[in-house]
């Protein structure tokens, strides 16, 4: 579409008669024309969607509105601790219960975490700082022997 | 012909373009009544149902022409205004508003259904279809019909060719009549911008009515 219709062309679609200019440039221009035939076919087009007649809806309308709102409603579980004292109760038991299973699990964790850290050299450095009991266990004795021969150094 | 997609230059300054003070939606009573919903008062709500049922109902029935999928659409039109209302934020009317929703409702359900054909009721309802089904001038009167038909087809998918806001910009001129002045205080947009988006969803128009015509779609109309 050419510039003399480009700014104006809802004025004249509207149906403004002072635009000689615009009925100039399409008695002169086809392109022009076709398209705002076109345009023009369109709106008839849009206007045939338009509803002549009395259209009413009956008296239950609302009532089934609402009913359509309920079932659309998503029930929230917040909701639920938001409204009764014992809901509230029950979340600061629970809120409780998960510090304290917090604190377990973290402790817990702790300890395992210094077995897997202690390697065998660990362990037998361990060992040496503890006293020696001697005597009491063969088993252990050949083990403790063992042990020495294998970390003997001149 | 030139580019279609080119920038729509403003009218001439020398124009008579009438630009009058932008309506305050925030400030009106249609405003107190939404802030009374948003607040959720039930009554208030009842108020906007009572108040635009009969215009969405219209507006569907419209597009549609059938009364169930009408009436089922319009129920879920308002559910949504209900859900939505907290958004809204008072730059259009709430008419504005709430006719969007519905053109929006209208496309969803056409393109969930992938309705290519629609039943239109309100010319002929089913007495007057079995009527004219056994007169005698009913081959007369069967390509009007047809014809009818055709048009709101074609106009249907043109319509789901444009944008949301061209599509409700486009049907409140030309399907409500509002006017360019109107529609600028409707949505809060100057009239300028009005005439741009106008201008530029005609020519998306005619740009899918030629994709149509060559992919072997309706012709007439």
């Amino acid at each position: 579409m050419h510039e003399p219709l480009k700014g104006r062309i809802e004025d004249y679609l509207q149906g403004g008669k002072d635009l000689p200019d615009i009925e100039r440039h399409l008695e002169q221009c086809g392109s022009c024309r076709a398209e705002v035939v076109e345009m023009k076919r369109h709106a008839e087009l849009l206007r045939s969607l338009k509803v002549t007649k009395e259209l009413e809806l009956d008296g239950r309308f609302y009532a089934r509105v609402m009913n359509r709102i309920e079932t659309q409603v998503k029930p929230s579980i917040w909701n639920l601790f938001g409204e009764s004292i014992f809901a509230k109760r029950l979340a600061y038991a629970s809120l409780s219960l998960i510090v304290l299973l917090g604190t377990y699990f973290v402790s817990a964790t702790s300890s395992d975490q210094q077995i897997v850290a202690s390697s065998p050299e660990v362990i037998m450095a361990g060992d040496e700082q503890q006293p020696k009991e001697v005597g009491t266990d063969p088993q252990k004795d050949r083990e403790a022997i063992l042990v020495n021969l294998a970390t003997y150094q001149e | 012909m030139n580019s279609l997609s080119g920038v729509l230059p403003f009218p001439v300054s020398g124009e008579e373009t009438r630009t009058k003070a932008r309506v305050d939606h925030r400030n009106s009573e249609e405003a107190v009544l939404v802030r009374r919903v948003q607040a959720r008062d039930e009554i208030a709500f009842r108020e906007i149902v009572e108040r635009y049922q009969t215009k969405v109902f219209s507006i569907i029935y419209g597009i549609l022409r059938n009364h169930n999928d009408a009436e089922d659409i319009a129920q879920q039109v308002f559910a949504k205004i209900y859900f939505s209302i907290g958004n809204f934020d008072f730059r259009s009317s709430l008419l504005t508003w709430i006719y969007k929703i519905t053109v929006n409702e209208c496309y969803d359900y056409l393109r969930k259904k992938r309705v290519r054909k629609l039943v239109y009721e309100s010319d002929f309802n089913e007495e007057d279809t079995m009527r004219m089904e056994n007169s005698e001038s009913a081959r007369d009167q069967r390509p009007i019909i047809s014809s009818t038909l055709e048009k709101r087809d074609l106009i249907g998918k043109l319509l789901s060719k444009v944008s949301e806001e061209d599509r409700t910009l486009i049907m409140l001129k030309e399907v409500e009549g509002h006017s360019v002045e109107e529609l600028a205080q409707m949505t809060g947009m100057n009239e300028n911008t009005i005439k741009v988006k106008l201008f530029r969803t005609r020519q998306k128009l005619l740009k899918a009515a030629q994709r149509l015509t060559r992919s072997g779609g309706p012709l007439t109309a």
